[in-house]
C-alpha cells in the first residue's frame, strides 16, 4: 500500500503541462488510429483528379487534397496506422531480441558475453539508415522488411541496458538465493532478474518508438520504406514537395504530424523516466 | 600510450572485419538463390537465365561459399570493391572516390557548425539557467525531434522558393564557381547541423552542470578566483571530454543523415549515389558504399577514442 502511494506521488510529480500535452497527443493518435475505419472520411487511395490540390477547408476535404485529389486528412490518419504498426512492430522485435542478447551475455559465461556484446558492437558500427538500405536492396522495401530490419537495428540499446543491469544484480544476495533454492538459470533470469532490471528498459520503449518513426519516415521519404500508394507520412512529404509552392500545406501537414509524434513519444519517455527510474533524471528539464 | 594506441587500432581492425563479414552474410546467408533475389525475381520467373548467369559470375556466386568469402576479403584488402552491375567497366571504388569528398565536405561543415553553436548554447543554458535554460532546452528538444529531411524541405521552401536567398539545390565545383559552391553548401549544412548541434548542446549542458558541482570548483572559488574565470578556464575545459565522445558518435549518424539531405538538395555525394544504386538494385555499388561508410564510422570512433586518451589520461589504463 505504501509503495503504491509513493509510486503514484512520483508519477504526479513527473507530470507537467507540456508532458501532459505529449501524452494526450499520443492517446489521440492511438484512438484515431483504431477508430479511423469508423469515421466518415474518404478512401485514402481514392483519386479524384478534378479536385486535385484543393486548399485546407475545401468542402468534403477538411485538410485539402494532393495532386491526385486524394483526401489529406484521410491519408494522414491512415498513414498514422502504418507508422504505429511499423514502430510498435520494430520496437517489439528490438525489445525481445535485445533483452534476450543482454540476458544471455550478462548471465551465462564469458563466451556468451563475447558473442552477444560483439554482435551488438557490429550492429552499432553502421549508421542505421545505411544498414537498412543494404537490407532493402536485397529484400526489397515493405512493411515486414522495415519491422524486422529496424528491430535488429534498435536491439543494441536494449541489449546493452539489460547486460549492464544483469551484471550489476547477478551477484546480489536475492539472485544468489534464488539459485540456491534450486531455480534453473532460465527461471532465475526470467522470474528474478528481469523484473528487477525492467525500469530502464521500459523507459527506452517510447524513445525507441520515436526513433523508429524517425527512421521509417526517412526511408519512406526516399521511396524505400512503405511502398506507395499506401499512405505514409514520409512518403507524403516527398509527394508534397512537387507542389509545395502552390500548396505548402501538402508538406507542412505531414511534417508537423511527424515532428509532433516524435516529440510526444520523447515527452512520454521523460514521464516514464522520472516515474520509474528517477536516479537517471536530470537529462532534460522539460 | 603506444600500447593504448595499438590496442585500439587492433580492436578497430577486428570490428571492421566483423562488419565486412556481416555485409557478406547479409546477401549469402539468406535462403534461396542470391542472384535471383537481387534481380527481384523470387517466384516471378521473368528473369532470363543469361541475366542470372551474369550476376552469378560477376559476384562469384558459382563458387563454393568459403572460396567466395576468402576472395571477397582478399579483394577488400586490395581496396577492390568490384564493378557496378550497370556498367561493368567502371570500378565501384572510382564512383565512390568521386562522391566521397562531396559528402565529407557536408559532414564536416555540419559538424563544425554544431560545435560552434552547440557548445556555447549548452554552456549558456547551464551557466545562466532559468528562462534561458528552458528556451535553449526547448530548442534542442525540437532539434532532436525534427527529421533532417523535414528541416531541409522547410529550408528549400522558405529560403529558396519563397525568399530566393539561396539556390534550391545542386552543386557547383569550387574551381569553376566558388561563390556558387558555398551558396549551395549553406542550406544543406545548416539543415544537417540541427540534430547534431542539439545533441552537442544538451551534452555540454549536462556535463557543465556536473562539473560545476565538483569539489575543486568550490576550492577554486574559495581561493578568490572570480566566477567567470573559474568557469571559462576550468569548468568548460573539464566538461568537454564527454562532448568530444558524443560528437564522434554523432558524426557517424551524420554520415547516415547525408543520405536524406543529399536527396533533398540534389547534392551529388555518396548518399545520392547510394539511393540511385538501391533503386537500380545495383548491389556491388550499395555494398561498396555501406562498407566505406562503416569503415569511416569505425575510423572516426577510433580517433575519438585516441583523443579521449589524450584529453583524459585516466581512460588509457
Amino acid at each position: 500500500m505504501k509503495t503504491t502511494s509513493r509510486s503514484v506521488r512520483r508519477l504526479r510529480r513527473s507530470l507537467n503541462p507540456i508532458r501532459m500535452g505529449g501524452a494526450i497527443f499520443i492517446l489521440l493518435i492511438v484512438v484515431l488510429t483504431l477508430a479511423v475505419p469508423l469515421l466518415a472520411i474518404p478512401d485514402p487511395l481514392a483519386q479524384d483528379i478534378a479536385n486535385s490540390l484543393q486548399p485546407i477547408g475545401s468542402p468534403g476535404h477538411v485538410l485539402g487534397t494532393d495532386r491526385f485529389g486524394r483526401d489529406m486528412l484521410s491519408r494522414l490518419l491512415f498513414g498514422a496506422r502504418i507508422e504505429l504498426v511499423v514502430a510498435l512492430g520494430a520496437t517489439a522485435v528490438a525489445l525481445v531480441l535485445g533483452v534476450t542478447l543482454g540476458m544471455l551475455g550478462g548471465f551465462l559465461g564469458a563466451l556468451a558475453e563475447t558473442l552477444t556484446m560483439r554482435t551488438v558492437d557490429v550492429i552499432l558500427a553502421f549508421p542505421p539508415i545505411v544498414l537498412a538500405l543494404l537490407i532493402v536492396t536485397i529484400y526489397g522495401p515493405g512493411v515486414s522488411t522495415l519491422i524486422i530490419t529496424m528491430g535488429i537495428l534498435f536491439s543494441p540499446r536494449f541489449a546493452r541496458l539489460t547486460y549492464g543491469q544483469v551484471v550489476t544484480v547477478k551477484h546480489l544476495e536475492y539472485v544468489e538465493a534464488a539459485r540456491v533454492f534450486g531455480n534453473s538459470p532460465l527461471r532465475t533470469m526470467l522470474a528474478v532478474v528481469l523484473p528487477n532490471v525492467s525500469a530502464p528498459i521500459i523507459v527506452q520503449l517510447p524513445l525507441t518508438l520515436a526513433t523508429s518513426i524517425l527512421l521509417e519516415s526517412g526511408l519512406s521519404y526516399l521511396g524505400l520504406g512503405v511502398v506507395p500508394p499506401t499512405p505514409s507520412w514520409g512518403l507524403m512529404v516527398a509527394d508534397g514537395q512537387r507542389d509545395m509552392i502552390a500548396n505548402p500545406s501538402l508538406v507542412a501537414l505531414p511534417s508537423a504530424v511527424i515532428v509532433a509524434t516524435i516529440l510526444a513519444f520523447g515527452l512520454l519517455g521523460d514521464i516514464l523516466r522520472d516515474w520509474l527510474d528517477p536516479r537517471r533524471g536530470m537529462a532534460s528539464n522539460l | 600510450m603506444a600500447r593504448f594506441v595499438l590496442k585500439r587500432l587492433g580492436l578497430g581492425i577486428v570490428l571492421l572485419w566483423l562488419v565486412v563479414t556481416v555485409v557478406f552474410l547479409a546477401l549469402h546467408a539468406v535462403p534461396g538463390d542470391p542472384a535471383a533475389i537481387l534481380l527481384g525475381s523470387e517466384g516471378a520467373g521473368s528473369v532470363t537465365p543469361e541475366a542470372l548467369a551474369r550476376v552469378r559470375s560477376q559476384l562469384g556466386l558459382d563458387k563454393p561459399i568459403l572460396v567466395q568469402y576468402t576472395d571477397y576479403l582478399l579483394r577488400l584488402v586490395r581496396f577492390d570493391l568490384g564493378t557496378s552491375f550497370r556498367s561493368t567497366d567502371v570500378p565501384v571504388l572510382s564512383y565512390i572516390s568521386d562522391r566521397l569528398p562531396k559528402t565529407l565536405e557536408l559532414v564536416f561543415a555540419a559538424a563544425l557548425l554544431a560545435v560552434m553553436v552547440g557548445i556555447p548554447l549548452g554552456a549558456l543554458a547551464a551557466r545562466i539557467g532559468g528562462l534561458v535554460d528552458t528556451l535553449i532546452s526547448s530548442l534542442t528538444t525540437l532539434g532532436i525531434s525534427m527529421p533532417v529531411y523535414v528541416i531541409g524541405t522547410i529550408f528549400v521552401l522558405v529560403f529558396s522558393l519563397q525568399w530566393g536567398m539561396f539556390p534550391a539545390g545542386g552543386y557547383a565545383t569550387l574551381e569553376a564557381n566558388p561563390v556558387g559552391h558555398f551558396q549551395r553548401l549553406v542550406l544543406p549544412a545548416i539543415a544537417l547541423s540541427f540534430g547534431i548541434g542539439s545533441v552537442v548542446a544538451r551534452m555540454t549542458r549536462s556535463s557543465v552542470l556536473e562539473t560545476v558541482a565538483q569539489d575543486w570548483v568550490r576550492t577554486a572559488r574559495s581561493q578568490g578566483l572570480p566566477r567567470a574565470q573559474v568557469f571559462r578556464r576550468h569548468v568548460i575545459r573539464n566538461s568537454l571530454t564527454p562532448v568530444v565522445t558524443t560528437l564522434g558518435l554523432e558524426i557517424g549518424t551524420l554520415l547516415g543523415s547525408t543520405v536524406l539531405i543529399e536527396r533533398v538538395f540534389t547534392w551529388p555525394g555518396m548518399g545520392s549515389l547510394l539511393i540511385d544504386a538501391v533503386n537500380a538494385r545495383d548491389y556491388p555499388v550499395v555494398q561498396g558504399i555501406v562498407i566505406v561508410i562503416a569503415a569511416l564510422f569505425i575510423l572516426i570512433n577510433l580517433i575519438v577514442d585516441l583523443l579521449y586518451g589524450v584529453l583524459d589520461p585516466r581512460a588509457r589504463q
